[in-house]
């Protein structure tokens, strides 16, 4: 997959501070993931691909446009999502979303049209003629996520959207970013100090430590990899199911109580497992996949 | 299909101008500013003079109807350009009382909830915003000044017999020009002071203040130093004084150098630039 976000040396010094220091990455993915701790330089990334903040150093290009040179056609491909609060007190939703999508270049008519798909999108169809002040913080997180896909991008920005949200509310946002990334239709750029979040939305990420890049990992890759590790628990036999299991062109680290962590090579699934337990008159009680979880790629990445 | 599924279809048309995307925020503004009913009744009652105008004229040109009526006697002034320099002055307090309802509500409701990310999320940048707010203004003020006016004077110039109007043309020019020049003052000048400090109801306040104190204080400047630069800080005053350069007229302009009363305008629209470039961020750098 061609290179969609290219970071070369990328900083940026706001005042006295440097926020974001030679960033450096290629990251293709679908869906890709910000991730960091508060103050990481996360949205400062965000605002510096939109153009609010000129880079003191380095360079960046997203979806093939130089985030300097090429500003406006950058913004002419996303829709944001901004963290805090941003709406205009005293109009209804649906003529908010239609605003920001005819600013985005849509003529009225277009607009207007969308702006109410949009809406019943994320779920407020039944409320979009009541005014944004009358909205829950809910209800507002989920009208900037309608105003920033109304126009139709091409990359979507999406800055903590998940906070201040209930339980359920965090799961039905989830759900509607995972099925955004699905269609296929939106590259999505999703900045958050929430680890799930991340996991369950992204498939590349980029993790900021003090305005560093921290790691970059592939998630789909680790995915993959991490389905080739099955960890084991067994009872009965005679002891030699872990020779059985080497015989098969598996790596095997033996655990405790009858545990053992096993690699599988390249055409050997679970079914042979099963089918050698079998021969080998043992139970298999647990089979699980190794999941080495973005949480340890994090802790790793920020005790690096 | 689904409405949902139908949304996340990337818009594949042809962008619109960047004329129209600038006319969108006035478009949008248009329908907010005239929900106050305050505001069309002082955009309504904008137009009694200027109707009153054109009627005074009609009735000079038309001496049968003239006779018939009480002011027969009453209108033997001369629709010359002292009668338009009073006319701008009047429109001018009307311009000054709808820049002080309107422009408030136009930028700070942006500002105070955090919106204008937003704006520029999109392509068009901070000076395109700026351009397209002062619009709503520009145009609300523009129908309430040189435009009625150039109505009178076009009416004066089709009834009055041999080229008035080409020999009066100058008149014509300068109100435009002194229309435009009021209009961009205030709107600038209110904009500055509403993206300043936020709250749309303490911004009425400060542009009341900005028109009243200033004027004060130059004036006791003026007693105490005995000399009439003082009153350079008044805006209105300054104002007053240009008025009378285009017109002839005489306003209370308390004896302004005219050079004076330009870079005074002008210093105040140059301050509302920089107000306006320091306050309308996307974000703001906390040094």
């Amino acid at each position: 997959m061609s290179a969609f976000l290219e970071l070369s040396g990328l900083s940026v010094r706001l005042g006295k501070r440097d926020v974001l220091r030679d960033l450096r990455g290629t990251l293709s993915g679908r869906s890709i993931g910000l991730l960091g701790p508060n103050g990481a330089g996360k949205t400062t990334l965000l605002h510096t691909l939109l153009g609010f903040f000129p880079p003191s150093a380095g360079s960046a290009r997203l979806a093939g446009f130089d985030v300097v040179r090429q500003s406006r056609d950058v913004r002419r491909a996303v829709g944001y999502m901004p963290e805090n609060d941003a709406f205009i007190a005293g109009i209804s939703g649906v003529r908010y979303v239609a605003q920001f999508a005819e600013l985005s270049g849509l003529p009225p008519a277009q607009a207007l049209e969308r702006a109410h798909e949009a809406l019943f999108s994320v779920g407020l169809g039944e409320v979009r003629y009541r005014t944004l002040e009358t909205y829950s913080l809910g209800m507002k997180q989920l009208v900037k996520l309608a105003q920033a896909i109304a126009h139709g991008p091409r990359v979507l920005f999406l800055d903590e959207p998940t906070n201040g949200l209930d339980p359920p509310g965090r799961q039905r946002m989830l759900r509607f970013i995972q099925e955004i990334r699905d269609s296929g239709e939106i590259r999505i750029i999703l900045s958050s100090h929430l680890l799930r979040d991340v996991e369950e939305c992204c498939d590349e990420v980029l993790i900021l430590k003090d305005g560093r890049v921290a790691a970059l990992c592939n998630l789909e890759a680790e995915r993959k990899a991490n389905r080739r590790l099955i960890e084991l628990e067994t009872a009965g036999g005679n002891g030699s199911f872990t020779d059985a299991l080497a015989g098969l062109g598996c790596s095997v680290a033996p655990g405790i109580r009858r545990r053992v962590k096993v690699l599988l090579p390249e055409g050997v699934g679970p079914r042979d497992l099963y089918r050698l337990a079998s021969e080998q008159g043992v139970q298999l009680r647990h089979l699980t996949y190794q999941r080495d979880s973005l949480e340890e790629i994090f802790l790793r990445a920020m005790e690096g | 299909m689904t409405v949902r599924a139908r949304n996340f279809r990337p818009y594949v048309g042809a962008p619109t101008s960047a004329l129209a995307r600038l006319l969108v925020l006035p478009r949008y503004a248009y329908r907010e500013v005239f929900k106050a009913k305050l505001v069309t009744g002082l955009f309504t009652a904008s137009f009694i003079v200027p109707v009153g105008a054109l009627l005074v004229v009609w009735l000079k040109h038309n001496l049968a109807a003239l006779a018939r009526t009480p002011l027969a006697n009453g209108l033997s002034f001369p629709i010359d350009e002292r009668f338009f320099g009073f006319l701008l002055l009047t429109q001018s307090y009307f311009a000054f009382a709808l820049t002080l309802f309107v422009c408030p509500s136009i930028v700070s409701p942006d500002l105070v909830n955090g919106a204008l990310p937003l704006y520029l999320s999109r392509p068009i940048n901070r000076w395109q915003y700026v351009a397209g707010k002062l619009l709503v203004l520009v145009l609300l003020l523009s129908a309430i000044t040189w435009l009625p006016l150039l109505v009178v004077f076009l009416l004066e110039a089709s009834l009055s017999p041999g080229s008035w109007g080409f020999t009066n043309i100058s008149i014509a020019g300068s109100i435009v020009a002194a229309s435009l020049l009021l209009v961009v003052l205030l709107s600038l000048v209110a904009m500055a002071i509403s993206a300043w400090v936020r709250n749309p109801s303490i911004a009425r306040a400060l542009l009341f203040a900005g028109a009243v104190i200033p004027a004060a204080i130059g004036r006791i400047l003026g007693r105490l130093l005995e000399t009439e630069l003082g009153r350079l800080l008044d805006l209105g005053a300054a104002w007053g004084r240009v008025l009378e350069g285009f017109f002839g007229i005489a306003v209370r302009s308390g004896g302004l150098p005219l050079t004076g009363a330009w870079l005074a305008l002008l210093s105040a629209s140059a301050l509302a630039l920089l107000a306006l470039h320091r306050k309308l961020r996307a974000f703001e750098v906390v040094r």
